[in-house]
């Protein structure tokens, strides 16, 4: 009796030896990169489309290289070099009217999280509703906000949160389609 | 490395049988990958529900404990997804332009209260009824509406709001028109209310001298007690039977999660495999 103890014992230790070492086997398949398609009544599907929201490095001139904006602990307000950089990017989207850009917001980890969804989001659309005061056209602009879910940096600190707080401008690839 | 040893959460009647799901995330910013996980409460049967390069976030437990809903970023923009843990089958049941966020399974398994912020930005409190689809709007306010939980007799709604300048807490009826009472009068922070299941207590994220912690209001007597110690403590669940938290705190460099008692006087950390750990949701009793 007791040799067979000691033989489910070693077997079972060797079990949870492999299992220490990689993780939980997975069942269902990987989240697809691209929606499957949104189901329900009202439900945007304009952005389903394969290839929509690709990113492309975008302009590189002078300050249109920069392409976020920091700000201020709860706060969405853009200030100093922000208002330049904010204003270069207008410029060029008022002279390339095909041109889209996605602002995606984001904020420190400091607070709740879906509630740091809302402060990106507003992040997001203060930038959005400047571009929109200085030329650029709403169809040319999409956001998205982060919240704390996808820091620039790791740490801790004031340092990495002053750089967490930010909106960042992505350039598209795909054109906006010529009106009809 | 850490094995992958959970402690027994000490105190809890049918811990054994009940479940958590939680996130958790690989590697460092700004490339992360992101997994959601289901375990026994003692952390043995981890099952992997979903993985994903972009972040997941919110999972909340259907009332009879078959069923996830939570947020992802799948699409590079937020969607909110239901999934039949046993099966994997999944669909997405919100991808409306703009923020999709923090869904609540309703008393009734029939409805998810959620968030929607629209191409305005705005984030309002709405309720989907799952089977018809219909929507119906809770709130209409420009601050940030959010974080809805359902009261246990499923009539009203508690939410975080920063109407009155920062977030604090308020209660609502499952209705459109009514009007909101705020709940947290204390700090300068309250959000992310969770319920107990007898519908007395209120556990919250607070803002405690300087330091973010879980806390629970009596919502009879309006007392607060703090009950964690952290600088960045979050996320609390109630366990099935309303004595224990489980929330997520740091760790040094990584985020991990613990217990306390809803009297404040027991606490554990747990041990979590390597990398980080957030946002835990405790299941419900099993049937």
């Amino acid at each position: 009796m007791r040799r067979v103890i000691v033989v489910l014992l070693v077997a079972a230790s060797l079990a949870l030896g492999a299992c220490a070492h990689k993780r939980p086997k997975p069942a269902p398949p990987e989240a697809p990169d691209a929606s499957a398609g949104a189901q329900g009544s009202g439900a945007n599907t304009a952005n389903a489309a394969a290839g929509a929201d690709e990113e492309g490095a975008g302009p590189q001139a002078g300050l249109l290289a920069t392409k976020v904006v920091y700000f201020d602990f709860d706060s969405s307000e853009i200030k100093g070099t922000g208002t330049d950089v904010v204003a270069a990017h207008a410029k060029y989207l008022t002279a390339h009217s095909d041109t889209r850009v996605r602002l995606e917001g984001h904020t420190d980890e400091r607070g709740s999280r879906e509630y740091n969804i809302g402060l990106g989001e507003r992040r997001a659309q203060s930038v959005r509703r400047a571009l929109l005061l200085q030329g650029a056209a709403d169809a040319q602009i999409s956001t998205v906000s982060y919240g704390e879910e996808r820091p620039a940096v790791p740490g801790h600190d004031e340092a990495a949160w002053a750089k967490n707080r930010r909106v960042e401008i992505v350039y598209l690839t795909q054109p906006l389609a010529p009106k009809q | 490395m850490s094995d992958v040893i959970y402690q027994k959460i000490l105190g809890v009647r049918g811990a054994f049988a009940t479940r958590i799901a939680y996130v958790a995330v690989d590697g460092s910013p700004p490339a992360q990958r992101f997994q959601l996980i289901v375990a026994d409460a003692d952390g043995a049967n981890q099952h992997l529900v979903l993985e994903s390069r972009f972040p997941l976030m919110s999972p909340s437990w259907s009332p009879d404990g078959q069923w996830l809903a939570y947020v992802s970023f799948e699409t590079k923009h937020s969607g909110v997804y239901v999934q039949l843990v046993r099966s994997g089958e999944r669909r997405q049941v919100s991808a409306r332009a703009g923020v999709n966020g923090a869904p609540e399974w309703s008393p009734d398994g029939r409805k998810l209260a959620l968030t929607l912020g629209g191409s305005s930005g705005n984030p309002d409190i709405y309720i989907l009824d799952l089977a018809s689809q219909d929507l119906t709007r809770i709130t209409d306010d420009p601050a940030i509406d959010t974080e809805p939980v359902w009261a246990p007799d499923g009539h009203s709604l508690y939410f975080t709001s920063d109407r009155a300048g920062s977030a604090q807490i308020y209660q609502i009826g499952a209705q459109p028109g009514a009007r909101p009472k705020r709940i947290t009068f204390g700090g300068s922070y309250n959000a992310r209310p969770r319920v107990s299941p007898d519908g007395s207590q209120l556990a919250m994220a607070t803002l405690d001298n300087g330091a973010y912690r879980v806390a629970v209001q009596d919502l009879a007597s309006g007392t607060v007690r703090v009950l964690s110690h952290g600088r960045l403590d979050e996320s609390p669940s109630f366990a099935p039977n309303g004595a224990t938290l489980i929330y997520a705190e740091r760790d040094g460099e990584r985020g991990a999660l613990a217990t306390v008692s809803t009297d404040g006087l027991t606490g554990l950390r747990l041990k979590a495999p390597q990398g980080e750990v957030r946002e835990p949701a405790w299941g419900p009793f099993s049937p």
